[in-house]
């Protein structure tokens, strides 16, 4: 259903993709997993037909992107890593204007707006402003956006990167349930994210596409029964000992688990902060609903 | 096509981007016949002149004023027309270019929406401005020939819509507003100076002297027939308009 074949791109004299191929069966959901600047957004980019190939060829449908863009854009909907909408236009008409563009009749087009707002759980700010939505509801419009006029393909680039817990796992049950009849290709840094939803995962890095294939393919390559990624860092040992003592004790403080944590980079102070509160988030959300301590934070994986 | 004007026409109000013109198109066309008719008294009173000098200056006829709120819109009306306009290509590809161009735009319908409801507000706004131009000028100065303030109305709107595909063009060009800005405005200096300088009575310079013509209801003098500036012009706006829907096109895949 997408298939790339030997995809390059640059960017002046920076390598974005070497030679990417992959192949994305029809009515599967598949994860595209990869650092930040992995070549993610560039690859999602092209498939859409924002970005054009240096070298290469895509198939989306069995349409060539080259050849029938109109065509491949029809069937692929595409949520952008930063949507950004006409602030001046309600959600409502935002969705109207969406369903016009790919082909939905004016008439039909209202009826379609009000029905992907309730998929999106954005119904009662239907009449808001988009430019008043928060960022999570954005992105929830953005996903309106891509569903509508039901197309077969759908893009997501971080899809849930501005959502609370409740609502990623309110797309996450959606995607769960468009997988039946969509062929999904969704980006995320987190691996977490994408087991929960995909079928299998296509790993980039720097550039060139590193293990593709299902969950169970990938375990099997790996000899292991769990997908394991480990974090590197690097920093003088002075400093390193003081993060080390901090972090261990953050960590241990919500429960959290640390393991296979090799210290290989600099300045990660921020860093750290920001998994010490993601832990305390988690503990606090499982606390409330009652599953007890967090056992695998996103940065214990 | 019919989505696109809706979109441009709420973008249109709900921005307030009619005011500017809107306004300015009003108050130019209420200045000029005040300030003609009051301009001794002004002159009298601004003026640090020595007792006893008396200034005498002739009454402003008709077609003066007429013209000289012409030559206003073509200043601030520029201006205005440059301010509201530079962005509605440019900003639209900066805040939503990456969503907008992942779906199947028809970038013709896209084109001539933008252009058709810029340029109706803009007419619509230098008419009516004219129109009380006018009003005032009977009330003040004397009466209008209203045939040929019709016409030459209809020849500046021909102007503005030149001067409009121009704007958009260089709006379609770049991605910063404030650069579009910048080239509208430079593309227009070079029109309306150059052209007059290389080329005197044909194309748009032809135009601005066709509109002065018509106004004071003089014969056109130039050895070109007068209809000359209008069909280029108009093939000028053409090809200024067909310009942009190639070039978003190109555009589309480098955003």
């Amino acid at each position: 259903m997408i298939e790339c074949k030997r995809v390059s791109k640059k960017f002046g004299t920076f390598k974005a993709l070497e030679n990417v191929s992959f192949r994305i069966p029809s009515e599967k959901c598949y994860g595209f997993l990869g650092q930040n600047g992995a070549g993610k957004t560039t690859v999602l980019r092209m498939l859409v037909g924002l970005l054009r190939p240096d070298q290469g060829e895509i198939f989306v449908a069995g349409q060539s992107l080259l050849t029938e863009r109109q065509k491949v854009q029809k069937l692929c909907g595409y949520l952008p890593q930063r949507p950004e909408f006409y602030p001046w236009l309600s959600g409502e008409e935002f969705l109207r204007l969406s369903a016009e563009l790919v082909g939905v009749p004016a008439r039909q087009a209202k009826k379609a707006a009000g029905k992907y707002l309730d998929t999106v759980g954005l119904s009662e700010f239907a009449r808001r402003r988009v430019g008043k939505y928060s960022g999570g509801m954005q992105q929830r419009l953005g996903l309106a956006s891509a569903l509508i006029g039901d197309p077969p393909v759908l893009l997501l680039d971080e899809p849930v990167s501005a959502l609370d817990p409740q609502g990623r796992d309110e797309v996450f049950s959606l995607l769960k349930k468009l997988k039946q009849e969509k062929t999904i290709f969704l980006s995320s840094h987190i691996l977490h994210d994408i087991e929960q939803v995909c079928d299998g995962v296509v790993i980039i890095h720097k550039g060139q596409i590193k293990a593709q294939g299902t969950m169970p393919e990938l375990l099997k390559q790996s000899g292991e029964s769990i997908v394991r990624t480990q974090v590197h860092f690097e920093v003088d040992s002075r400093l390193m000992n003081q993060l080390q003592a901090g972090f261990s004790g953050a960590l241990q403080g919500v429960g959290v688990p640390v393991s296979n944590v090799a210290w290989q980079e600099q300045g990660l102070e921020q860093f750290f902060y920001k998994v010490v509160k993601q832990a305390e988030e988690e503990q606090r959300q499982n606390s409330s609903s009652g599953q007890g301590g967090a056992k695998d934070g996103n940065m214990a994986r | 096509m019919a989505i696109w004007l809706a979109k441009e026409a709420r973008e249109m109000v709900r921005l307030g981007r009619w005011i500017p013109l809107v306004a300015v198109y009003l108050f130019l066309g209420v200045l000029q016949p005040i300030t003609f008719k009051l301009m001794p008294l002004i002159l009298s009173s601004a003026s640090n002149l020595p007792e006893g000098t008396v200034i005498h200056i002739p009454p402003p006829t008709v077609d003066q004023v007429l013209y000289s709120i012409i030559g206003q819109y073509n200043q601030l009306g520029i201006l205005a027309l440059i301010l509201v306009g530079m962005g509605l290509i440019a900003g639209e590809r900066k805040l939503v270019g990456e969503w907008l161009w992942s779906k199947p735009v028809n970038i013709t319908h896209y084109v001539l929406a933008k252009y058709s409801v810029f340029f109706l507000v803009a007419a619509l706004s230098s008419l009516v401005g004219l129109g009380i131009g006018a009003y005032y000028t009977v009330e003040l100065i004397g009466p209008v020939n209203w045939s040929a303030l019709c016409q030459g109305a209809l020849l500046y709107v021909l102007y503005q819509a030149f001067l409009i595909s121009l704007i958009l063009l260089a709006s379609a060009l770049v991605t910063s507003t404030t650069l579009a800005g910048g080239l509208a405005l430079i593309s227009i200096v070079l029109v309306n100076l150059l052209l007059p300088m290389v080329w005197q009575g044909h194309f748009v310079s032809g135009l601005l002297e066709l509109i002065q013509a018509t106004l004071s209801q003089t014969a056109w003098s130039r050895s070109t027939p007068f209809w000359e500036p209008i069909v280029t012009t108009l093939m000028g706006t053409a090809l200024l308009i067909g310009l942009q829907i190639p070039l978003l096109a190109w555009r589309k895949t480098s955003h």
